[in-house]
């Protein structure tokens, strides 16, 4: 039985540094209410800059650790920088606006590091006098990995010392349970704010740094860490420390249990775990109800009016250019516009749940990708039929949005979002790991249209048909008496709910509705591809999905369409001219968020009203 | 009048004349996908050998006549934008060939694509075998090495080695989870089964690609307890697996067999730190001393300066082989280009090289041996050289592996 102790020790040791990034993201969380999605590049930033000083230093003896100290140090300094360049300009929007700034983060730093350390792995030094291991019960255990159980007990009772008994501690407790009435007494809560920020990534940065001896820098480490610390905060309760504490034990355990007795689906039970969770302790552990009082996300402000009568005419023209589009661009014209109107039917119905529906979900690739998956596996393993495999799409997704929608509406802001995310990480997780059914990360290949449907200006037609009848449905919607009904839910749930309409009914039918569309949009997107693959369902689907929404803007139908023209344009362009892709698209995605927080549309209405005088 | 016609028709002629001539310089465009920003070990020393060939053919009046130009994107090792990528460059940029370098799900995504819309394409770094054989697409060439190769090589130096040690064993396979795992795992049991081992095959851990946790993992091996491990485990997963595995005694008194990891590409990572007696792949360039593949060294040294790896000559290799099939072709037609992929003979650093003309597998030599740390470096030491074309199933094995694939559909 040896082994399961030793099992044990294994977990623990992942929950050591687990608890490291995920403390941090959580103290972030409490005082500035930002979900910090950057969290996970400082990490990697700790770890490379750590690389680079034993390098400069020499990995042996005190350097070594000196190198970890300046490490952390580094990160904190770079994450309080991040913190005034960029956060204090969105702390007034929107929480979702707040991710994506952070998600911009993420993307520029990706850049940085790929150009100043280059896109190979590399591998650092053992620690110095800790590179071996000693015997427990019989077997071999590295003596690092009990070093760093050790190391993160001390940060624990440091960071509960910290919080408990030092005037910082008792304000950053203060403003994590009011920070309102923190400013009213007079604390400059900019300066508390960036201290908190700087703190939680010099944590971030040590975690990173310390994973110097177990593994080698690399390019993917702030991605495969963000989702992780991301479950382990949910798990525990948006900021509270001993929730982050338990629920790194409880991940990291599973986590080395599970290798054990399911080797299959390491990955699925990580998310289950947080589902399951999600589902009975809808704040997490230790979270509690009171976190969510604070002001509730204005996603989508201000009715939205049916568009005025002369709009119709710029619709009609719009149309007729969409017609004559196969005479007037070539055939890589026509191709990136399928997917333009593809992604714009995908994130018209993200629009419809966001905007009229008023519910921030982040998996929206769920739906997108249950879609894609149905006519994938219906062809490959049924020889469905296009029309067929078209119909059962919308059906699958629509399934799936009924089974975790009636989960979701019960959660409601951040943690909606969260409970939306796992849900899509673990269908993710399925498919990237059920390697004999669904090809795993090869996917499924060679599903392509019949032949009256393989060029591509009869494939245009077909998904500019499909498509353009499908925003319409979804445009109806929205000024029926049931979009009417579910508006009136978002912008005052308890007086709807006085007069009879049933919130969580309403919200759960929009979730399903939103996912068939998103479904249908999937479906016609394996056949421009020929091919599915797991990124469908992952997390950079939902987040260009959520690009497109918020850059076309959330107050007008056009949005969604605007946002997925200019975003898969954009997307295709950069990528096409400039090697720093992702540092373009990060600065283009940040200056909307802080110039535009309207979206395209929303500033352009609000450019003409203003013209006309409409408003000052 | 009739000068009027005759000035028209001569400018006519002039501007046909020119138009031509155009038509005979206009360069020949190779569209180029590798996943240059993720897990990118083989990408950039590969995009170097393609350079060099490049330049080196277009010095030498390029290819009927016409230049060479490559058009390098990015996949990031994701199938999805790699077909994209495709799509645009066939539409958009209007390239005859494409080339490719990248993780064996992404190249099979390609593939697929490619053979949809009939684009011939060279693969440089796939070395899961179901590219040539399960999803054969006509339209392309590899010539990369096969992993069945590899994994025979593998096997055939741990019998020369081990002898009946390696008889009647425990195995357990710890791998990624993606093609290039499951690919070599299946040649594995065959070639075990082939040569009689009677291997009994005890467990298996497949890891999500880059999520290793070793120790957990390495924890869970140990209850199996292996007498051999076969691994194709690379890049932080290796780094991961090598450090715990020697922290938990796991080797010790084990038969480690890990085609792959030999590869001054994964090799020089792991540098005072390679662990030693594995039996690996690799690519000793130092120790190679035909007069051919010397002269290709020198030549690379002095463009480059920088060490000779293994995906450059396979890189050089892949416009070689373009730039000798558009010759045989006669033209920059496609159907023409795939017949003419049919037993091709290409120039390489290590002589005429030619293409089967049963899967389009290129017959390289490779080397297998120890692995091994002299003077805190990786080396290969006790090395033998096989071939390619040596270590491939038969014709009718082969046909057996295209016909399983239609019933599944």
């Amino acid at each position: 039985m040896s082994f399961l102790f030793i099992q044990l020790l294994t977990g623990l040791s992942t929950a050591a540094v687990l608890f490291l990034v995920a403390s941090g993201l959580s103290l972030i969380f409490g005082v500035t209410r930002i979900l910090n999605f950057a969290h996970g590049s400082l990490y990697m930033l700790g770890a490379y800059i750590a690389y680079t000083l034993t390098q400069f230093l020499g990995g042996a003896g005190m350097n070594f650790w000196l190198s970890l100290l300046l490490a952390s140090v580094g990160t904190g300094i770079i994450g309080a920088g991040i913190e005034m360049l960029i956060l204090r300009r969105v702390y007034h929007v929107p929480e979702l606006f707040q991710l994506l700034a952070t998600f911009a983060v993420v993307l520029i730093v990706q850049d940085v590091t790929l150009h100043t350390w280059g896109p190979e792995d590399l591998l650092g030094p053992q620690a110095p006098g800790l590179a071996g291991s000693i015997t427990l019960l019989g077997k071999p255990f590295p003596s690092y990995d009990l070093f760093l159980i050790g190391f993160a007990l001390v940060v624990l009772a440091g960071l509960y010392l910290l919080l408990h008994k030092t005037h910082f501690g008792i304000l950053v407790r203060a403003a994590t349970e009011d920070r309102e009435m923190v400013a009213n007494l007079g604390t400059n809560q900019k300066w508390l704010f960036t201290a908190v920020f700087a703190l939680g990534s010099l944590l971030a940065g040590l975690g990173g740094a310390l994973q110097l001896p177990r593994e080698s820098v690399s390019l993917t480490m702030d991605m495969s860490m963000i989702i992780d610390a991301f479950v382990v905060v949910v798990i525990g309760g948006m900021g509270s420390l001993r929730g982050a504490a338990l629920a790194s034990v409880i991940v990291g355990v599973t986590q080395a249990f599970g290798i054990l007795i399911f080797p299959q689906i390491t990955l699925v039970l990580l998310f289950l775990i947080m589902a399951v969770v999600l589902v009975f302790k809808p704040y997490g552990l230790f979270g509690s109800v009171e976190d969510m009082t604070v002001e509730k996300a204005q996603i989508s402000n201000g009715a939205m009016k049916p568009p005025a009568p002369r709009l119709k005419y710029v619709w009609i023209v719009a149309g007729i250019c969409l017609l004559a589009l196969p005479w007037l661009v070539g055939t890589y014209g026509l191709v990136l516009a399928s997917e333009m109107i593809i992604l714009a039917l995908f994130a018209a119905s993200l629009h419809f749940i966001m905007g009229p529906g008023g519910l921030g979900v982040f998996g929206h690739a769920l739906y997108f990708g249950l879609g894609a998956y149905a006519v994938a596996l219906l062809t490959k393993y049924f020889a469905v039929a296009m029309p067929l495999a078209l119909i059962a799409a919308p059906i699958a997704a629509v399934l799936g949005a009924l089974v975790f929608g009636w989960f979701c509406v019960r959660s409601q802001g951040i943690y909606l979002a969260m409970l939306t995310f796992a849900f899509a990480q673990m269908i993710w997780a399925v498919a990237f790991q059920w390697y004999d059914v669904t090809g795993g990360d090869n996917g499924l290949l060679g599903i392509w249209p019949p032949e009256w449907a393989s060029n591509p200006t009869a494939f245009y037609y077909f998904v500019l048909a499909l498509s353009g009848a499908s925003i319409f449905i979804l445009r109806h919607m929205i000024f029926s008496p049931y979009g009417y009904a579910l508006r009136a839910v978002r912008d005052q749930t308890k007086r709807a709910e006085a007069i009879g309409l049933n919130a969580r009914k309403l919200q759960w039918m929009g979730l399903g509705l939103a996912g068939a569309f998103a479904g249908l949009a999937g479906g016609l997107f394996v056949y421009s591809k020929g091919s599915v693959f797991p990124t469908t369902l992952d997390i950079h689907t939902t987040l260009d999905a959520f690009v497109m929404t918020l850059i076309g803007g959330l107050n007008s139908l056009s949005g969604p369409i605007v946002g997925s023209v200019v975003y898969t344009w954009l997307k295709s362009e950069i990528s096409r001219q400039t090697e720093l892709w992702r540092l373009a698209l990060g600065l283009i995605i940040l200056s909307i968020v802080i110039f535009f927080p309207q979206g395209i549309v929303g500033s352009f209405n609000q450019w003409v009203r203003k013209r006309k005088g409409e408003i000052g | 009048m009739k000068k009027v016609l005759l000035c028209t028709a001569v400018l006519f002629g002039l501007f046909a004349a020119q138009a031509m001539a155009d038509n005979a310089k206009e360069p020949i465009k190779i569209g180029d996908i590798a996943a240059y920003t993720k897990g990118a070990l083989f990408a950039e020393p590969y995009n170097h050998g393609v350079k060099m060939a490049v330049d080196e053919i277009n010095k030498a009046g390029g290819v009927l006549g016409r230049p060479l130009v490559v058009l390098s994107r990015d996949s990031k090792a994701d199938p999805g934008e790699a077909v994209r990528i495709a799509q645009e460059l066939q539409t958009r940029d209007n390239v005859n060939v494409l080339i490719n370098a990248d993780f064996s799900g992404t190249t099979l995504a390609v593939s697929s694509w490619a053979k949809q819309n009939h684009v011939p394409m060279v693969v440089c770094a796939s070395e899961a075998d179901s590219i040539i054989w399960k999803q054969r697409n006509d339209y392309l060439a590899r010539v990369d090495y096969s992993g069945y190769a590899w994994v025979s090589g593998s096997i055939r130096k741990a019998i020369d080695l081990y002898g009946d040690r390696l008889k009647n064993k425990r195995w357990v396979v710890i791998a990624p989870n993606i093609e290039f795992g499951h690919s070599f795992l299946q040649s594995a049991k065959d070639i075990a089964a082939a040569h009689g081992l009677n291997a009994n095959w005890v467990g298996e851990q497949w890891p999500a690609y880059d999520k290793l946790d070793a120790g957990a993992t390495l924890v869970a091996l140990e209850q199996d307890k292996p007498d051999v491990v076969f691994t194709v485990l690379w890049g932080d997963d290796l780094a991961k697996f090598v450090r715990e595995a020697k922290k938990r005694d796991f080797t010790k008194n084990r038969i480690i067999i890990a085609p792959a990891i030999g590869l001054p590409e994964y090799f020089d990572m792991l540098g005072a730190e390679t662990p030693k007696g594995w039996v690996t792949v690799g690519f000793p360039f130092d120790e190679i001393k035909t007069p051919s593949f010397v002269d290709f060294a020198n030549r690379y040294e002095i463009a480059y300066h920088a060490p000779l790896k293994t995906y450059s000559v396979i890189g050089y290799d892949g416009i070689q082989a373009i730039a000798a099939a558009i010759r045989k072709a006669g033209s920059t037609d496609p159907e023409k280009i795939r017949q003419a992929f049919d037993g091709l003979h290409y120039p390489t650093p290590f002589g005429e090289q030619s293409l089967r003309a049963i899967d389009h597998q290129t017959t390289l030599p490779f080397w297998v041996g120890l692995s091994d740390v002299v003077d805190g470096k990786p080396k290969l030491s006790n090395w033998t050289e096989y071939n390619v074309g040596d270590n491939l199933p038969s014709d009718d094995g082969i046909r057996a592996k295209g016909q399983q694939s239609k019933e599944n559909k």
